[in-house]
């Protein structure tokens, strides 16, 4: 086995890629003739680049990006907060307030004091998810 | 640079829409065979054009393209710098998952990873897809050489001294080259070998 043949590849993809840069546009569609897949490949080039043009959502990458926009905005606000101080805070908070309904919160440990970090985060998502606080992370 | 600096040294937006309308057949055709040469498990030929078209016509950051650069050129530089984003990407993934399994993703953002497949080759693979790729012109003892040379980054005169050819025989042999690989290969080779 070549000690990096990933490596090699990499190295013989960038070089035949950038070899079409010096071809004749005589000798490419001459060849893409002989191939017949000229017809299809401008077809497909027309119609991809009329689509990006008008604005088109069909791209693999742009949609890719869109999906993860989408799923870091719908995380629940305390997963976004990294600072476990900062959930601390809020889950006392949270705690000392009770819940949009009025309804107190009970915790074994009181005031998160004693509840482990992982558990912190943990109790402010599910919290969220059930809609029960009205805190706004701060 | 002022916006009026960049103007003069680049293609406006609305000029990059005009120039895209009119793109030769000729042109198509380059583009279309290097985003296959240049696409990598994970990232399609279609994702690195479609990409590329899509940075170039980005309204509050475009990708400025440089008046005195070819459509060709330009395309080929985006979708190569692309392409290595990706892999830096996918290899720091791929780090971050061997170094701990469980990742946490609240501490880690950049482990987030976008939903577009992520693996990237490992050395058995890569070598199946290398000897499968030279397989191809086993035939042809030149050629055979002059991919070898290609894929240790050898060019123009290492290669034909590694050939022992002159620089017209390199280029007949790199026409054949390209006529096999398109032939054989016309996605990518990792999506054919």
């Amino acid at each position: 086995m070549p000690d990096d043949p990933a490596k090699e590849l990499d190295e013989l993809a960038i070089a035949l890629a950038q070899e079409h840069l010096d071809i004749s546009d005589e000798e490419l569609l001459r060849e893409a003739a002989e191939v017949g897949d000229l017809r299809s490949i401008v077809a497909s080039s027309k119609s991809e680049v009329d689509s990006i043009l008008r604005g088109g959502t069909n791209m693999p990458l742009a949609k890719a990006r869109q999906e993860l926009d989408s799923f870091r905005n719908n995380l629940p606000a305390s997963s976004k907060v990294v600072d476990i101080d900062s959930a601390r805070k809020r889950l006392a908070k949270a705690i000392s307030q009770g819940t949009k309904a009025g309804d107190k919160i009970t915790l074994a440990a009181r005031d998160g004091i004693g509840v482990p970090d992982s558990d912190i985060q943990g109790l402010l998502d599910d919290a969220d998810e059930l809609g029960l606080f009205d805190t706004d992370g701060e | 640079m002022d916006v009026v600096a960049a103007q003069a040294e680049h293609f406006t937006n609305d000029e990059v829409s005009g120039l895209l309308r009119n793109i030769s057949d000729a042109d198509r055709l380059r583009v279309a065979r290097m985003s296959a040469r240049l696409a990598v498990n994970g990232l399609s030929a279609d994702d690195l054009r479609q990409e590329a078209y899509r940075r170039m016509l980005e309204v509050d950051a475009p990708r400025l393209w440089p008046r005195d650069v070819t459509f060709a050129t330009f395309m080929f530089n985006t979708m190569r710098s692309i392409r290595s984003a990706f892999l830096k990407s996918a290899i720091r993934r791929e780090e971050i998952n061997e170094a701990d399994g469980d990742v946490n993703l609240i501490d880690r953002p950049e482990a987030v990873s976008p939903s577009f497949e992520t693996d990237i080759l490992g050395d058995e693979v890569a070598s199946q897809i290398r000897n499968t790729v030279l397989a191809r012109f086993e035939d042809h003892e030149v050629a055979f050489v002059v991919m070898e040379g290609k894929m240790a980054g050898l060019k123009g005169q290492d290669l034909c001294e590694l050939a022992d050819i002159t620089k017209d025989e390199l280029a007949t042999v790199n026409r054949l080259i390209q006529r096999r690989i398109n032939q054989s290969f016309p996605n990518g080779w990792q999506h054919n070998a």
